[in-house]
């Protein structure tokens, strides 16, 4: 981190920064810092703190930004953000992952007060689709008899599984509210 | 500071790239884990340590980040939390930024959570142009290019120019 020295100089200037002191327990807010280069390792601890909606918009910032948020990896660090989803008629959800206890919360983003927890033991009626869990930022969702997976980050969706529609004997919902998603670190694969 | 403290504490030294030194005590220190396994190894605590990347202001912050948290007991999270969120109310970005660097390279894990969040909830309402601003990014897409990546995301763009 290099600083020109009319900025040292400025800082040499202001207040009782000379000699040995204790820190301050409470420091006053600084005004006007300049601002440094953010290396790329820290851009993504930043970035990955981001809302899906706005990660999209700043895939437009530059390319070395669109290459660092639709890279695959950064999804994984995606973990604890916001996502925002398009559910059935064009409305968008904004869904909050939370790894720790489990749970998805959603917010229709067309009616910001309703706020429903989904995912952990309780499932949620959407108008076209259910998702049934989430893992590391990908979530599983089933569409009528068919399940994707799908990562919201970079919008790939991939079909896992169909079941028969025809096939009375089988115990659909007990299925369904089995389904769960989870991901094994040793051979980095997802598993439903 | 009671001189109790300060006879039974052990004070380190930190230097800052601008040349400043704070005499901190020892458990604030801990805070960090650079500094910690800098202790742990064989450096002294009588040692002055250089932090060539972190300027007497930033210090200062990160320091005063520290010492709250040393201080305060596993069961006052709540009032942790509240001094974060006062602690980072009104900084600006370079500020914000600063701090992000100091506490990636000291190794401090909660303050660099709670400042690259700050940063995060500062842009995330923006402009991608005013966001290009902030960061010193060059734009490198051709006018084309860009219209490309937005309508691909356009839903992502209702409501922003």
């Amino acid at each position: 981190m290099d600083f020109p020295d009319s900025y040292l100089n400025a800082l040499k200037g202001t207040a009782n920064l000379s000699g040995r002191r204790q820190p301050p327990s409470f420091p006053p807010p600084p005004t006007s810092f300049p601002l440094p280069h953010i290396p790329p390792i820290l851009l993504k601890e930043i970035l990955s703190r981001l809302p899906i909606r706005s990660l999209l918009r700043f895939q437009c910032v530059c390319k070395p930004w669109l290459k660092l948020i639709s890279n695959p990896q950064f999804s994984i660090l995606f973990q604890k953000g916001k996502i925002a989803i398009r559910g059935g008629k064009g409305l968008l959800y904004d869904l909050h992952l939370d790894f720790e206890s489990d749970k998805v919360s959603m917010v229709g983003l067309h009616y910001p007060r309703r706020k429903k927890e989904i995912g952990g033991t309780e499932e949620v009626e959407m108008p076209q689709f259910e998702i049934l869990g989430s893992c590391k930022g990908l979530l599983l969702i089933k569409h009528d008899i068919d399940f994707y997976l799908w990562n919201p980050l970079t919008r790939q969706c991939t079909k896992v599984l169909s079941y028969p529609r025809s096939d009375e004997r089988f115990e659909y919902d007990r299925v369904l509210t089995s389904s769960r998603l989870c991901y094994d670190s040793v051979t980095d694969e997802y598993k439903q | 500071m009671a001189s109790s403290i300060e006879n039974n504490n052990e004070k380190l030294t930190l230097k800052s790239s601008d040349g400043e030194e704070f005499l901190v005590e020892k458990h604030v220190a801990l805070q960090s884990t650079l500094l910690q396994n800098m202790l742990d190894s064989d450096c002294s605590s009588a040692d002055v340590i250089p932090l060539p990347k972190i300027d007497a202001r930033t210090l200062a912050l990160v320091l005063g980040y520290c010492k709250k948290h040393a201080d305060a007991s596993s069961s006052k999270q709540g009032e942790l939390n509240s001094f974060d969120s006062e602690f980072l109310k009104d900084m600006d970005m370079g500020a914000l930024f600063n701090l992000v660097l100091a506490a990636n390279f000291m190794e401090i894990k909660g303050l660099l959570d709670i400042a690259a969040q700050k940063i995060a909830d500062t842009i995330k309402d923006k402009p991608h142009q005013e966001v290009r601003e902030i960061f010193h990014v060059e734009n490198d897409y051709t006018p084309e290019e860009e219209a490309a990546v937005r309508e691909e995301n356009r839903w992502a763009f209702e409501g922003f120019p």
